[in-house]
């Protein structure tokens, strides 16, 4: 980027404009480097769609032999998986490879050389992590999302449609707060596997309506750790239902939520990169 | 023989070393068996029974899956894959001991330990909560387990064969997506077969899939009559055979393959 003698002063400041085009560059190179291991990428793409495509129908086909799961349809449960995996997608699109790598580059050493950077260590992180392959999840999350929505004869407005992107988007950086907070356990070296596998069996709950569990559960997941806010109060605006549960204004809360828990991330881990002290490596 | 045992034996202790991986493990298992149950249970509130299945048929077919999901034996094909990846198979070739009994004995060793450590209790609490049913006879027993051995051996063989894909592809890594999808779809893992639609039950009668542990559960649960049950075994034994023969061949071909490239 072309910069002015002032500007080259504090190499730490990187203007709004340069971390823009800064990203931008950095997924032309992850795009070129798929371009080059071609079948191996549509192999995998086609690979997590049948994994994950197992998953909706052996559930569809569950739900559908009951009739119904405590008042949800089959067609309202898959919705309620569609969300969680748009948002997840969304959120794994930057923030999977930041929290999965996390660990290795502090054992290696190499989060001293990220520190050393003239750029936004979260910033970089992010950016060098894009993963491209989460692709196949939205494309699959989102065919889903339209087949329940077909399936129950519910068209969205404009204005519905509008509020539908901003709760995935509330979601998204619910699932984007939960990667970057396991992922400061990496620091501290805890095997940052141990956080992940948690973390991807708490994803198991809210594929389900949350009414299921029991009352301790829903208390979890709706105040301490607000996983239902992802899918099952939002969905309830879309499908007209009103199994609320605790208080009808926690189907508006996601993105709110998601916002405050999305920044507390931040700070924790500039919390937890403020005090990391190198492995001497 | 003795080596093998011996391998079996240090694998079984290093899975006990790491108290971390274990505890999280447990915990895994306990929410999994968790929000199963909790599923069952409320499909279950509105009808009893529903096509021949009560809340603890369900609640059986869970749990025996989940213990022996572990026979699944996934280890010696995932091990051989990295040892490929690596470079390290060069040096299993040419020393004097056989890479697949190894690799199966250190597999063996660490299910069991994961077995002991964070399946068996979850689900006999579990079992000791809900009830757990009985086979018919100790001939019924006798065969269930006839069946279970000879999932273990189906399994190994295709996770073997998969493990071989690394000495023909540049990466394998959504290998295991395919599987998982495959045992989900047409293995019973999650639901039932006997809940799918004719043409999926059709099609998993040409897989090996639904032989590893569901045909062993069904008939644990009194589903399959004894004499359809020997059917099932005699099927289970040609699904051994068309796979042991494959394996033989692709080794075989991949020993010419990497020969080509020089090791």
């Amino acid at each position: 980027m072309e910069s002015s003698p002032e500007k080259n002063h504090d190499l730490r400041r990187v203007s709004k404009m340069g971390y823009f085009r800064l990203y931008l560059q950095f997924i032309k190179i992850r795009l070129t480097s798929i371009l080059s291991y071609r079948g191996s990428f549509f192999a995998g793409v086609i690979a997590q769609m049948l994994s994950y495509g197992a998953g909706f129908f052996t559930t569809w086909l569950l739900v559908t032999a009951f009739n119904e799961l405590n008042g949800w349809t089959p067609y309202e449960v898959l919705l309620l998986y569609g969300m969680n995996l748009l948002s997840y997608a969304l959120a794994a699109f930057f923030f999977f490879n930041f929290a999965q790598d996390i660990e290795e580059l502090v054992i290696n050493g190499r989060l001293d050389g990220v520190l050393t950077k003239p750029v936004n260590p979260f910033f970089y992180l992010v950016c060098n992590g894009f993963n491209v392959a989460y692709f196949s999840h939205v494309t699959l999350a989102l065919f889903t999302i339209i087949v329940s929505f077909k399936g129950l004869g519910i068209g969205l407005g404009p204005g519905m449609l509008l509020m539908f992107a901003v709760s995935i988007l509330g979601a998204a950086l619910i699932h984007a707060a939960a990667m970057i907070m396991t992922s400061v356990t990496g620091f501290w070296m805890l095997r940052i596997s141990f956080a992940d596998l948690l973390y991807w069996n708490l994803r198991d709950f809210i594929n389900y309506p949350l009414s299921i569990y029991n009352k301790i559960v829903q208390i979890i997941l709706t105040f301490i750790l607000p996983y239902a806010l992802i899918s099952f109060y939002p969905s309830q605006l879309f499908l007209g239902k009103e199994d609320y549960l605790f208080h009808p204004a926690l189907t508006y809360a996601t993105f709110p939520v998601g916002l405050c828990l999305f920044l507390l991330a931040y700070r924790f881990w500039q919390y937890g990169i403020d005090r990391y002290q190198g492995t001497g490596s | 023989m003795i080596l093998f045992i011996a391998l079996l034996r240090l694998s079984f202790l290093k899975t006990f070393q790491y108290r971390g991986y274990v505890f999280i493990n447990l915990m895994s298992t306990c929410i999994q068996v968790f929000v199963q149950i909790s599923l069952w249970l409320a499909l279950f509130t509105a009808n009893s029974v529903v096509q021949e299945t009560t809340l603890n048929d369900m609640i059986n077919y869970l749990a025996l899956t989940g213990l022996l999901a572990l026979t699944k034996l996934e280890g010696p094909g995932q091990l051989l894959s990295q040892r490929i990846i690596n470079g390290s198979i060069a040096i299993d070739l040419i020393r004097p001991y056989k890479l697949k009994s190894c690799l199966l004995s250190q597999s063996i060793g660490e299910n069991l330990a994961r077995f002991l450590l964070f399946v068996f209790p979850v689900y006999t609490v579990v079992l000791a909560v809900f009830g757990l049913q009985l086979p018919a006879s100790p001939l019924h027993t006798l065969v269930f387990f006839h069946a279970v051995l000879n999932g273990v051996i189906i399994s190994f063989y295709y996770f073997y064969l998969v493990g071989m894909l690394p000495f023909w592809l540049q990466s394998t890594w959504y290998v295991r997506f395919v599987n998982y999808a495959a045992f989900t779809l047409f293995g019973g893992a999650f639901v039932p077969i006997w809940f799918y639609p004719e043409v999926l039950v059709k099609i998993s009668y040409f897989l090996p899939f639904r032989y590893v542990t569901y045909e062993a559960v069904t008939f644990y649960l009194g589903r399959t009559s004894l004499v359809a049950m020997m059917g099932v075994l005699a099927t289970q034994l040609v699904w051994i055979g068309i796979l042991a023969a494959l394996e033989a061949f692709v080794w075989k071909a991949a020993q010419k393959k990497i020969m080509i490239f020089g090791g």
